[in-house]
Order: C-alpha cells, then structure tokens, then sequence
C-alpha cells in the first residue's frame, strides 16, 4: 500500500500549499499600507462597495476572526469581485488560465521532446565536437533570462524579417472558422512558445547528458553490453530509463521557475492569459485581482506537482514497495 | 581545517570553467566598483542627448527613447546586478545555514518540520509573489531583494541538511565530541567549514537567479524606479524595439548574459572539481 500512502501525502501537501498561499496573502494585505478594505477591493471601488467589503471580510472584527472569513471565502471558491473587469475574480481569471495552459504546455513538450532528444544525441558521442557545440548552446541558453531570448527573436524574426506577428493569439477574424482559427493559433504560438521553451530546453539537455554519460558506466549497462545488446538498444532501453528520473524530478521542481518564464513571455507577445492579466490588474491597482492570481497560480502549481508525483509514483517501482 | 580549505581552493581554480566564469563577472564587478568614474552620465537623467541615437563617441552603447546614455545604464546596472545576487543570497544563506544546521544536527520532530516548511516555501510561486508585496509595499529595491531570499533559502537549506547527516558521523565530528566540545562548537567549527564547497554550485546558480528575477520585474516595469537596472534599459528597448534600434537589446543583453553564464560556469568548476567522476578524466 506503499503508493497509496505516498499519494494521500502528497495531496495533503498540495493542500498545505494552497492553505500557506492564502495565509501570506491575507498577511500582505494586512500588514500593507493603505485601508485593507481598498486592499480587498481595487483602487477603482465606490465608497458603497468598500463598506459592503468591510462588512463581508469583518474587518472591524478581531483579526483572528477576520483570518477564518478570509479563508472561508477562498474555500469557497470566492476571490472577490475585480472592480476593472466589473466580474468576480475566479471568472476573470477562469477565462485567460486556459491560454496559459496551452502556452506553458506547448512549451514543456516542447522542450522535453526536444531536449531528451539532443541530449541523447549529446551523450551518445561525449565530448566529440557535435556534443561540445549542443552543450555550448545549451549554457548560452541556460544563462539567458526568457524576456532577453523573447526580445530578441522579436527583434529576429518580426522587425528584420517579418516572418511572424508580433503579439497576440489569433488574426481577428479567423475565430469565424476552425479550419481558419486552428492555423492562425499556432502560427501566433510558435514565437511565444520557443521563448519559453529555451531555458527548459537547455535544462533538459544538460540533465539528460550527463544522466546518460553517468548511466553508460554503470555495471547494468555493461552487463547489457556484456549480454550482446547493440549500442543503440544499450542506449536507449537501458542507460536512458534511468538517466530520465532526475528529468522529470527537476521538471517538476521547475514548474515554479516556468510560471515566472510565462508572465514575462505573455507580457512580450501580449499572449491573452494570466501573466498578461496579472500585469494590467497591477498598473489598474486591482488588488483583488493580484492576490486571486497569486492565489490561482499556487494552486495551478500544486496540481501540476501533483501530478507529476503521480507519475513519478507510477514510473519509479521503489516507491509501491515503500523503499 | 585550514590546509583543507587552501587545498580545496587550488582544485577548484584548477577547472577552466572556474577561470572563465571568473573572466566574464570581472568586467561587471569593476563597473559595479568604480560606476562613477566609468559612466560618463547619469543613469536616471532622461534626455542627455536627442532620443535613439546609434552608438556613436559620445555614446558608445547609443540612447534610448528618452536620450538617455545606455553605456552609463549598463555600468551602473552592474552595481544593482551585483547588489541583487550578493545580498539576497547573503541573506537566504543565513535563513538556510540556520534551518539546515539545526535540521540536520538535532534532527527529530523540529527538523522534519523545518525541512517541511522549506518543501512548502519551494513550492509559492514566488515571481507572483514577488509582484504582489511590489504592488502592496512599494517597488524598492530592498523589498525585493528580501522576497527574493525569502523564498529561495530552502534549496540551499536542502543540500547543507543533507551534508550535515553525513558528516556527523564522522571522525573527526565524533573526536571533537570525545574531547567536549560543545555542539555549537561542533557545528560552526567543524562541520560548517566542510559545508561550504558543496554548497557553492547552488549559491553561484542562485545568484544568477536572483539578476534575472530582478531584471524581470523591472523590465515589467515594476522595478525600483531610483535605481537604474538592466531590466530597465531592456524595457525601454523593448518600448521601441520597432524602430530597429537594435543597441537597446544588444548591450544590456550581453551584460546580463555575462554575469549569469559567468555565475553558473564558476559554479560549475566548483562542482567539477568536487567530483572525482567529472575531474580531469575526459577522452
């Protein structure tokens, strides 16, 4: 029962991290300057509004008090209501998650496809001049902030040759049709999409190379070799199914480091989902707004995670034993 | 302990990598040293000569919209560059030695609780995080360098926890033990010192981390306005990027780029020369 186990603390642990989430924003709010009932509410609220909110979150009451009806409201699925977009926050946010998802998706396969890929490629000839040159790029990408490789491909490829469009989802007009809206997506998403991908890739890269280089040393990879197995099945069969766990263990750990690679990429191509959102919500001073996609990330993020451990839980045969 | 020290420090200068890295941040840490004798302007003054001009003498690096000398932005971008990583990473260091040391030495109840917190602290998305105290707090530099070591200790907590329980078996650990020494002793003096080099390739990869988050938030604009960073320059550039004024990107891009790569391959000698596996033997 050991995965049973092990996935009940996981869910718990996500639990835990939406429940910490909440507590750090409604400390912020508190300890901020400012009247927290503007801090609930957004610059942009009426007088009549900011009493109502003062009523609903008790802010006259202890502040213990105060703590339980903010964390009733979260469970509760209420984020507040964003003065700028005159909707609640959960159905603003609701709207723009699904475009971030198919961003960071497109970019995650991407780039562990991809990155798999060349660092297989890499480790198969170590240190000739086809692994040093992928590894060279591979730390070119590594160091390079994802709005510096966003800047620059648009400088590339939409100013000196204009080979895509410079922001955006989707030519107006195309949403008419799937067979018109399907292309024009993908021909916006490609730009975006390997902004993203770039620092990832290289991860992957570097990750699966030297899991590789380490597991072709290993007894059980010479034991394949010793057995008559052919370089490419030694390769692949063998070395690299254990070269791939550390993979999907930073793969998950980064998924913060990829919502931070999200909001910049979005706010460079103005890609319509949370990271764009999260900046027009801060120049509006909709505060409600922040604090309910910080909120929503967190929790993005721990599911993600979650599932991740569900896999990994699943792939790795030493945690069903409990080892 | 002393010997051991120096002749760690031979091996890690021992690496390339270590020579390179060090080559690419030296250029950064001398503008950030003497930024007022290097930068012919100031910074944070618009219109110090007619907007988007192209690197000529007077500009070496051009101007940006507002005219303003991208040579002087990039210079004193060294210093907040510099500023950023070394003190969010001094500051992450102490949270993260103190939760490590006590975590992996006493251990019990209060250590997996501590190593728990560190799991959950990993797991805010910290970039929003970040954005939401600029938004409630006021964007000054030092709130952000604060967040940014307030969140990023728990790696770094990590690795010293798991040294620290590997080391305290040992014998020179248990021969201070025999002698009575004190566990404070014991920790700052003994097992700290051993602590140390294993723990350098995170710091190296932090600092780096630290520049980009930094230079994200000011190039959302959303940075310290008194203070003239990378992410800033690279915003405007980003603001009139149509007008093909490629100088904009390039300079600030190539510095930025230089101190993280610089950070992370001096990281990486570090780790190399730690590793018997990775050392020298290479075809």
């Amino acid at each position: 029962m050991g995965l049973y186990n092990y996935l009940a603390k996981r869910v718990a642990f996500s639990f835990a991290i939406v429940m910490l989430v909440a507590f750090i924003s409604f400390l912020l709010i508190k300890e901020a300057p400012g009247d927290p009932a503007v801090l609930l509410g957004g610059e942009g609220a009426t007088p009549q509004y900011l009493q109502t909110i003062r009523q609903e979150y008790g802010l006259n009451l202890p502040v213990e008090q105060q703590l339980v009806i903010y964390f009733e409201h979260l469970l509760t699925g209420n984020l507040g209501f964003s003065v700028t977009y005159n909707q609640p926050v959960a159905s603003v946010i609701m709207e723009r998650l699904l475009n971030t998802i198919l961003l960071v998706g497109s970019a995650f396969l991407f780039s562990l496809v991809l990155g798999i890929a060349l660092g297989v490629l890499s480790a198969s000839k170590p240190y000739s001049i086809r692994d040093r040159v992928i590894t060279a790029i591979s730390l070119l990408f590594y160091s390079t902030p994802v709005f510096v490789t966003g800047l620059v491909l648009i400088y590339l490829f939409v100013i000196k040759v204009r080979l895509f469009p410079a922001g955006g989802m989707f030519t107006i007009g195309s949403q008419n049709s799937l067979f018109t809206f399907i292309p024009s997506l993908l021909y916006h998403l490609i730009l975006p999409m390997l902004t993203l991908s770039t620092f990832f890739l290289a991860t992957y890269i570097l990750l699966t190379r030297s899991g590789l280089i380490e597991s072709m040393n290993s007894n059980y990879v010479m034991m394949a070799r010793a057995k008559g197995a052919g370089e490419r099945r030694v390769l692949i069969n063998h070395a690299l199914r254990n070269a791939l766990l550390p993979v999907v263990t930073v793969a998950s750990i980064q998924l913060g480091l990829i919502v931070t690679g999200a909001i910049l990429t979005e706010n460079i191509f103005s890609w319509p989902g949370i990271g764009s959102l999260l900046i027009q919500a801060v120049n509006y001073r909709d505060y409600a707004l922040v604090t309910g996609i910080f909120v929503i990330t967190a929790i993005s993020v721990a599911a993600a995670n979650l599932l991740a451990d569900i896999i990994y839980g699943v792939i790795d045969p030493r945690i069903k034993t409990g080892g | 302990m002393k010997l051991l020290k120096l002749h760690m420090l031979r091996r890690i200068f021992a690496e390339r990598e270590t020579f390179a890295g060090i080559a690419l941040v030296s250029p950064i840490v001398i503008f950030a040293l003497f930024a007022n004798f290097i930068a012919p302007y100031n910074p944070l003054i618009y219109a110090s000569a007619p907007p988007l001009e192209p690197p000529s003498v007077g500009h070496i690096m051009g101007t940006d919209q507002t005219g303003g000398d991208i040579f002087s932005q990039v210079v004193y971008g060294s210093r907040v560059a510099l500023y950023v990583a070394l003190c969010s990473v001094a500051l992450s260091l102490v949270i993260a030695v103190a939760a490590g040391l006590t975590s992996g030495y006493f251990g019990g109840i209060a250590g997996e609780a501590i190593m728990r917190i560190a799991d959950l602290v990993l797991s805010i998305p910290s970039f929003v995080l970040i954005i939401l105290v600029v938004v409630l707090f006021g964007s000054r530099l030092n709130n952000i360098v604060l967040i940014i070591a307030l969140v990023s200790w728990p790696a770094l907590a990590r690795i010293i926890r798991a040294e620290v329980l590997s080391l305290k078996e040992r014998e020179f650990v248990l021969a201070a033990k025999a002698i009575g020494a004190g566990q404070i002793d014991i920790m700052v003096n003994e097992i700290l010192p051993n602590v140390w080099f294993k723990l350098m390739p995170a710091v190296t990869l932090q600092a780096g981390l630290a520049v980009v988050i930094e230079a994200g938030i000011s190039f959302l604009g959303l940075g310290d306005p008194n203070t003239s960073s990378w992410g800033r320059t690279l915003m405007f550039a980003y603001q009139s990027v149509y007008s093909g004024a490629w100088w904009g990107i390039v300079f600030p891009t190539i510095a930025v780029v230089m101190t993280v790569m610089g950070f992370n391959l001096v990281g990486e000698g570090i780790s190399k020369s730690l590793s018997p596996k990775l050392a020298t033997h290479q075809k």
